[in-house]
């Protein structure tokens, strides 16, 4: 192996160190997770688990939409 | 510190070895988020944020192209399992919301939460939220360079 060839994994060795992990043991847990509540789409009948307090249909993009059990 | 932004522009913020790329939706949309074993449909209103992370740097036109296809295409996100390999074959990742905070302790791909977004440690803890006239950001960084960022200039910078 070339000294460049070494540095240059040594740079990238160290950068890695440095950024957000890519599947190395350093992770955090989010308490929380993700939740969403299901809705029917009254133009088009999709049912979808939606996000945040203004649901809106992935297929019709339609906000005419009803929260269902 | 508030930067406005207008139409398809974007706001272009770089550190020593990395940079993200913000942008914001111009309509309100349904992003999907399909994670290996469910979908969630966020609502996007116009003026969330759209911020592409490259935690090591690389091709701006990459991290434009990648903000394009969520902002005019909405293309859904993939989010890996949290042990899948792929995730070190992510050179840039992408999170929609109105705030989003940058962490350098998650792990690349793997959460659906969207008012996170991995990061490169100079970047750890920088804080973006939506304004009516483009973004802010909680601090100010005096280590970090903020220009102003438009689509046609994107291939004559690396």
């Amino acid at each position: 192996m070339s000294k460049r060839y070494i540095e240059k994994c040594s740079n990238r060795a160290d950068r890695c160190n440095k950024m957000c992990s890519v599947g190395g043991p350093i992770d955090i847990d989010l308490a929380e997770g993700i939740k969403g509540k299901k809705y029917r789409c009254n133009d088009c009948g999709e049912i979808f688990t939606g996000l945040g307090k203004h649901p809106v249909c992935p297929s019709c993009q339609s906000d005419n939409v009803t929260a269902i059990v | 510190m508030n930067f406005p932004l207008s139409g398809d522009e974007c706001l272009l913020v770089e550190g020593d070895s990395s940079f993200i790329l913000v942008g914001t939706s111009a309509e309100l949309f349904s992003l999907c988020i399909e994670t290996y074993d469910a979908e969630f449909c966020q609502t996007v209103e116009a003026g969330d944020l759209i911020v592409v992370s490259a935690p090591e740097g690389g091709d701006l036109r990459q991290a434009w192209m990648l903000l394009e296809l969520v902002r005019t295409y909405h293309q859904p996100l993939l989010v890996l399992s949290k042990d899948h390999p792929g995730a070190k074959r992510l050179s840039m990742v992408v999170s929609v919301a109105s705030k989003i905070v940058l962490r350098s302790t998650i792990r690349r791909g793997t959460h659906p939460e969207q008012h996170l977004v991995c990061s490169s440690e100079e970047m750890n803890g920088l804080s973006l939220e939506k304004t009516p006239e483009g973004v802010s950001f909680s601090q100010k960084r005096d280590d970090l360079k903020v220009s102003l960022y438009r689509p046609d200039t994107v291939s004559n910078r690396e």
